[in-house]
């Protein structure tokens, strides 16, 4: 069974190790972990998954999305966000990200996240769908 | 013998992965020893875990700083507290320090550096990023005529900027996705720290600060 590559993008380095680590830990092959959007390498590895902590990138979060959504198509944007104001997890949705995924979700709903946007197309975290 | 003194340390991180990772680290260091994780602090999350040290990741956190930190006073006087942050800047840091901190540790740092800081400030030492430090003793011994940036929040630090680019209450809405409601707020509050009345005032002290 071909196993899900995945391109991490945390600026925050202290915390990078951890994430990765939970990724590899439940089989994803995490091929890139990046501090910032790096569309080149993101789209040289051609991941199946980009998990993004959207609050901290370096560009515009939405935008950021729509780059990475350009760079690769076909893999999986997951938005990582702390954000929960009106209408955010509805324009993460609407710029390319098919996984939106709250900061309060458990490491394991994080997985479980990741792996029912691989399996039905997208993903908004509960927390999020009610005040988008 | 004397059992090795350990200090009991909770961690206040909004971000459940993050709040796994920091106790994950610190549980490395024997020395360290992690009695629970929080959203938040509150008087009853400091009596029920008693720590010597509160390590408080201050991002996409909407908590009060100087009220939190006179409520885990309030129940642990003794307590140390560390400020996490992701952002290298003296005024986010000032802003800590200002709220009764005992360090404040940049996010982008290894994770020896930051055992270090950590046991630096359970030891009762202070510790702020070298980085910064200088930038801010700089600025403190300069004068400074126009008001302090460190007042503004983070959020009315990225309207402000967006101010400064000449952006409109709309497009800042826009921007960063919230109301425009919420931004007539955020600039109103702006006026109110800055003492001025037009946006063109408010840029020109956000200009002249050193914050754009």
């Amino acid at each position: 069974m071909k196993s899900v590559l995945v391109g991490v993008i945390e600026p925050q380095r202290l915390f990078a190790p951890y994430l990765t680590q939970l990724l590899s830990g439940v089989g994803f092959n995490v091929v890139a972990s990046l501090e910032s959007v790096s569309l080149d390498v993101i789209g040289r590895n051609e991941p199946d998954v980009v998990f993004v902590d959207l609050d901290f990138v370096e560009v515009e979060p939405i935008t950021a999305i729509r780059q990475l959504h350009g760079v690769v198509p076909s893999a999986t944007i997951c938005a990582y966000t702390g954000r929960t104001d009106e209408g955010w997890a509805a324009a993460c949705s609407g710029a390319g990200a098919n996984c939106v995924i709250s900061k309060s979700a458990t490491p394991s709903e994080i997985i479980s996240g990741i792996q029912h946007a691989l399996d039905v197309g997208a993903f908004v975290d509960d927390r999020l769908n009610g005040v988008s | 013998m004397l059992a090795a003194m350990t200090n009991r340390t909770l961690i206040i991180e909004s971000q459940a992965l993050f709040a796994k990772a920091l106790a994950q680290m610190l549980t490395l260091d024997p020395s360290i020893q992690v009695v629970g994780d929080a959203e938040a602090i509150t008087d009853s999350v400091v009596r029920s875990a008693r720590p010597d040290l509160l390590l408080i990741d201050i991002d996409g956190n909407s908590i009060d700083l100087v009220e939190s930190i006179q409520t885990a006073r309030a129940a642990a006087p003794n307590v140390r507290v560390c400020a996490l942050s992701m952002h290298l800047q003296p005024d986010v840091m000032q802003r800590c320090l200002n709220a009764g901190t005992d360090g404040f540790v940049v996010k982008d740092v290894t994770p020896n550096e930051f055992m270090r800081a950590v046991k630096s400030v359970a030891g009762g030492e202070t510790y702020v990023d070298p980085r910064i430090a200088g930038r801010l003793l700089r600025r403190r011994t300069s004068n400074n005529r126009y008001p302090d940036p460190a007042d503004l929040s983070a959020r009315e630090v990225e309207v402000v900027r967006l101010i400064v680019a000449g952006m409109s209450n709309k497009e800042i809405s826009a921007s960063l996705h919230l109301s425009e409601k919420t931004i007539k707020n955020h600039v109103s509050r702006i006026f109110t720290k800055f003492n001025c009345t037009a946006r063109t005032q408010a840029a020109v002290y956000a200009l002249r600060s050193g914050l754009v």
